[in-house]
Formats: C-alpha cells, structure tokens, sequence
C-alpha cells in the first residue's frame, strides 16, 4: 500500500461527511490517525518514516513493542549462530537486517512525546528519553552504526568477527535501556 | 579513554545504616590466590600484582562509582549517586597525593575496605559498599591497591556530600557499623566444590550484586533470609529482579549457560537485553572476566533458594 492511496482514502473520508466545526476537527484527528497508521505501514514496507506511526498512543507504543521484539527476536537468531548452538549465516544476515532497518525507526517514528511511564499503561519508556533527547538520539544512532556494520560483517563468514560486532550491538541495546529504560514489577 | 558509561547504579538504600550486608559467618577467607586466577589465561595465576588487581578491580567494579560518565577523569571521583537519602559524590581514588589517596598505607587501604574507615578513624557511609567488600581476600585487597597505585594521578578535589541530617552525620555511622558490619569473611560451605566458592565469593564479595539485587529491611539492612531474591527500591529507587533459582519470580528457569551469557554481554534468553543499570554491571565489570568465573558465578546463582 503507497502512502499516496492513503491519502486518497483519508480525504474522502473527510470530504463525504458533515461540516459541523468540531465534528471536523474529530473527524480529523481520526483522519490523522488513520494517516499515521498508514504510514507506518508504508515505513514498514522499506522506506524510513518520517513522522509518528500514529498520533494515537495506543497504536504508537504497540509498534513500539512489536519493533523491539523483533530486534529481541532477531539478535537471539544470531546468538544461536554465535554461540554456534544450530544458528544458520542466513538467519545472521537476516537479523542483521532486521535490525539494521528497526534502529532507523526508533527516533523518528517511536517516541513521541507523551508516550512513556505514567502516560501509556505497562510501558517501559523513562521520561528521561524526552527531557534527554539528543542522548536518547545518540543512542539510537549508535544502534543505526553497529547494526550497519553487523550487516557488512555478517557478509562474511567469519564467526569470530560477527560475534565481536554482535557483542557491539548488544552493547547498543543495553546502553539505551540502562539509561532510558525501567522495567515494570 | 573511558568507554560509556550508562548512568547510576548505585547499590543505595544505604544509609539509615547502611548497606549492611550482614553476614552470617565466622571462618576463614577463600584462599588469597584464588581471586586473582584468571587475566594471566588458562586458569594461571598471574606473578603481576598490578595484572591481579586489575582483575579484582573489574570483578568489583569500582571504575563506575568512582568516574562520571563520558566527562570525567578516570578515577577521580565526583560522580553523583543518588539514594532516598540524599546524593553522595564519590571521591577521588587517584594516587595523586594531595586530592586522591596517594599518601596511603597499605594498612589504611585494607582498613577502607574491610572496615570501612578512613585513615583519620571516621566512617565511610555504605554507599561506598565495604560491607560487602570485607568479604575480600586481603591478598586481594593489597593487589587492588597496587593496581591503583599504577594509575595515574588525577588531581581534583573531592566534591562534598549532599545529604540531609540525621543521615548525613557520619559521626553516628561506628554505631551501625558495629551492629551491621560482619568483618568475618564468607564461611566455608562443607559440601560445596571449589567452582561454588569461588561464584559465592565473585557474587558476595567482590560483585556486590546484593547491594542492588537484596532486598532491605527498614534500618535499610539487606535481608540475609531473603538474600538476592529482588529489591523493591534499588538504585534510585527502582525495583530490581530477583536472581534466586526461583523459577517463576527468580531465574530458575535460565540455564547455566544463559546465565553466563547474559553476564558477558547482557542477552537474556528470550533475546530482549538487560537496563536499568545492569549492563553497566555487564559492561564494566561481567564481561571482563574469563567465562571460568562468569560460569562458577551462574553455577553459584543456580544454587541460591528461593525466598522463604
Ligand atoms: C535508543 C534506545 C533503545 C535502543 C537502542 C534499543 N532499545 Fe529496546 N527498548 C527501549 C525502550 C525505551 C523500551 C521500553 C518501551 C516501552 O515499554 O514503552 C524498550 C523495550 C524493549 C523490549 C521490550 C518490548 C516489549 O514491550 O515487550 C525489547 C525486547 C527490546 N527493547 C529489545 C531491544 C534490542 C534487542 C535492542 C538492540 C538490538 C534494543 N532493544 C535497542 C529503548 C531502546
Ligand atoms: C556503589 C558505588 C561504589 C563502588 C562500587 C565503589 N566505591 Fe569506593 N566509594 C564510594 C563512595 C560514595 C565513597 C565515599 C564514602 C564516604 O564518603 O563515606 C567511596 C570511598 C572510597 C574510598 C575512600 C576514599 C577517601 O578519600 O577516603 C576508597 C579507597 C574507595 N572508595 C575505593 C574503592 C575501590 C577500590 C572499589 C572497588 C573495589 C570501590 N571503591 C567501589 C562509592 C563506591
Ligand atoms: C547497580 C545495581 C546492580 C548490581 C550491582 C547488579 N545488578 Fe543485576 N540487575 C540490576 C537491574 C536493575 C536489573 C534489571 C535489568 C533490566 O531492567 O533490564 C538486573 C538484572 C539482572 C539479571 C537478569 C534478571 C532477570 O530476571 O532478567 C541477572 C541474572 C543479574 N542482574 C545478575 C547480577 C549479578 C550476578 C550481579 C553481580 C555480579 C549483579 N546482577 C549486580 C541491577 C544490578
């Protein structure tokens, strides 16, 4: 799905109902949202969205938990390949790349504002990430340096490196949720 | 330079009386070379004090206390550690001899670690955790204190506790050192291998793990009968998980090498990664010794029941 349908979508949404002032303004904020949603798919689909997958928390901090299950998923993938415990070299480069593309959405599409301990129920987010964005930023960033470099090492078949740059990425992870992370009871 | 350094993590709860980790024991210290087994490879003891302390250093930990992250000098204290109580500045441990601790006795060093007390006589306040620290070999500790010695100077003055009465008042710190402060050493468990020691000792002694992992009773005191089975409010007033064999509220459920694994480079089995202040453990202190020690450690945790 293009981003270009669902604006399509979303106007004659806008378009084909009621002109009441505040009902316009409901209507597009759901319109927003739906907006949000679909570019969150199309982020999804390969290119970097540039916005919040949603203006709804709800739905931001579900993609949230999906993303960074999926980077858990993936570096466990890889850690069976280190560990050589029945990890493959596909499902190395495979995470790699998971990762690699997840790290670019941490920043621009994750955390908005608002969206952390006490505002969404269960999360994890520290209000640190906010009141610390540039580190918090940083620290996205060096996942974005180590992943890319897991994926050019992960190219390779050589064991010994890809467990040292894995290591590094790990070391990316932990970081960010030493600092900007608070687990629940 | 100095790697990252996450912020806090400090073992805090401290001060009403302490971190006391109060120890049940009476017997003799593990073998002095025991600890330094391990940096010169394949089991060997090193010959080199400053090699053998530089191990003890990483097993314990004291780089992140004692720097400020990112900005700091290494070792030269001023780094912020925030309890209920107030927030402490660690000094500078340097051998530079005006601001750090270069006109130091061996003696004075070994009476800073196993007893808590400065040169002068006062006491420390138990965020700096000696009471867990006693527990350490004196070979160890005078090692420790040639590794240090082998740093370079820094000088930079020592920042002043910010600290409310009545627990800023270190005068009254002798009273709950003597009830708190077991000075014994870890007894020998009759029944246990030498690799189970020598995970008690790295958990108990030199790893401090209690400090953040047990929990406190309302003198601040850890909980012996509770011992690592989590804490309600660890650094900063956060909870810590417990890391007993229970399976459901504990690790029970990791296996050996899981354990051992989340400890050189802090995956947990289902792929997330620790926070919270626990991967700087990883990254400053776990990680950086041999997988002999980080497995007699996991074979240890294995070991601790669950809380009653
Ligand atoms: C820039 C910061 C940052 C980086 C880098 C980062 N994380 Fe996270 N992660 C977080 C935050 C914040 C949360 C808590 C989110 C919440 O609960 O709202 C989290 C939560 C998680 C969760 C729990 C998701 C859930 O709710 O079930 C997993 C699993 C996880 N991260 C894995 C990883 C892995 C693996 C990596 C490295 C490949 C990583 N993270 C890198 C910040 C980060
Ligand atoms: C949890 C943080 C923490 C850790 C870990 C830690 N320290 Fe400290 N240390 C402190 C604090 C805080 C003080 C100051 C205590 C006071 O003022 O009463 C201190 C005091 C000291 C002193 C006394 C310095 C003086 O000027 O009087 C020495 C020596 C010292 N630490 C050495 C070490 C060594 C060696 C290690 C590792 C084995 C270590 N520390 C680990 C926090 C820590
Ligand atoms: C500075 C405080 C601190 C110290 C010291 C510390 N830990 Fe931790 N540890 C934590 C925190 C906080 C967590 C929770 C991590 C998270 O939120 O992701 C944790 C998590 C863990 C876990 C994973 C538990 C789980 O259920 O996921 C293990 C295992 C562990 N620590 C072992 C140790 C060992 C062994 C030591 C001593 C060598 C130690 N810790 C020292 C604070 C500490």
């Amino acid at each position: 799905m293009s981003i270009r349908e669902g604006e399509i979508c979303v106007s004659n949404f806008i378009t084909s109902k009621g002109h009441q002032p505040l009902d316009i303004i409901r209507r597009t904020v759901i319109a927003l949202t739906a907006a949000g949603a679909l570019l969150a798919v199309a982020g999804q689909a390969g290119a970097q969205s540039p916005q919040p997958v949603s203006s709804d928390p709800a739905v931001v901090t579900q993609e949230r938990e999906k993303t960074m299950k999926s980077m858990g998923d993936a570096m466990k993938k890889i850690s069976a390949y280190v560990k050589n415990e029945g990890g493959t070299i596909d499902g190395v480069r495979e995470g790699a790349a998971t990762i690699q593309q997840a790290s670019h959405k941490i920043v621009p599409s994750l955390f908005p504002a608002d969206t952390g301990i006490g505002k969404i129920k269960d999360s994890e987010a520290k209000p640190e990430i906010w009141k610390q964005w540039p580190q918090f930023q940083q620290a996205a960033q060096k996942l974005e340096s180590t992943s890319a470099e897991l994926v050019t090492v992960a190219a390779t078949d050589d064991r010994a490196a890809i467990a040292k740059q894995f290591g590094q990425v790990g070391q990316s992870c932990g970081g960010c949720h030493d600092n900007f992370r608070q687990k629940k009871e | 330079m100095l790697s990252r350094l996450p912020r806090l993590g400090i073992p805090l709860a401290v001060m009403a009386s302490g971190v006391f980790f109060v120890s049940v024991s009476a017997s003799a210290p593990a073998s002095a070379q025991e600890a330094g087994k391990g940096q010169a490879g394949e089991g060997q003891v090193s010959e080199d004090p400053v090699a053998r302390g530089e191990y003890i250093f990483n097993a314990a930990g004291c780089l992140g206390c004692h720097t400020v992250p990112k900005t700091g000098e290494r070792l030269a204290g001023g780094r912020a550690l925030k309890t209920p109580f107030g927030t402490f500045y660690s000094p500078n441990i340097t051998p530079d001899r005006e601001t750090g601790i270069g006109g130091w006795s061996e003696a004075d060093f070994v009476r800073a670690m196993r007893e808590g007390k400065a040169p002068d006589g006062s006491a420390y306040f138990p965020v700096f955790p000696y009471t867990s620290f006693t527990h350490l070999t004196e070979g160890d500790i005078r090692d420790l204190k040639a590794y240090i010695d082998a740093q370079p100077a820094v000088s930079q003055a020592n920042k002043p506790h910010e600290v409310s009465p009545p627990f800023g008042w270190r005068f009254l710190l002798p009273v709950w050192q003597t009830l708190f402060l077991d000075e014994s050493g870890l007894p020998e468990e009759a029944g246990r291998d030498e690799k189970w020691h020598r995970g008690r000792y790295l958990v108990q002694a030199a790893g401090h793990c209690g400090e953040c992992h047990s929990p406190r009773n309302f003198l601040g005191v850890v909980d012996h009968d509770r011992m690592l089975a989590g804490s309600a409010s660890g650094p900063e007033g956060k909870a810590v998980p417990s890391i007993t064999s229970d399976p459901d509220k504990g690790i029970g459920k990791w296996s050996q090498g899981e354990i051992a694994f989340m400890l050189e480079i802090g995956m947990q089995p289902d792929g997330d990664f620790v926070g919270g202040g626990m991967n700087e453990v990883v990254e400053n202190s776990t990680s950086k010794l041999t997988a002999e020690d980080r497995d007699a450690i996991a074979a240890y945790l294995k070991t601790v029941p669950p809380a009653p």
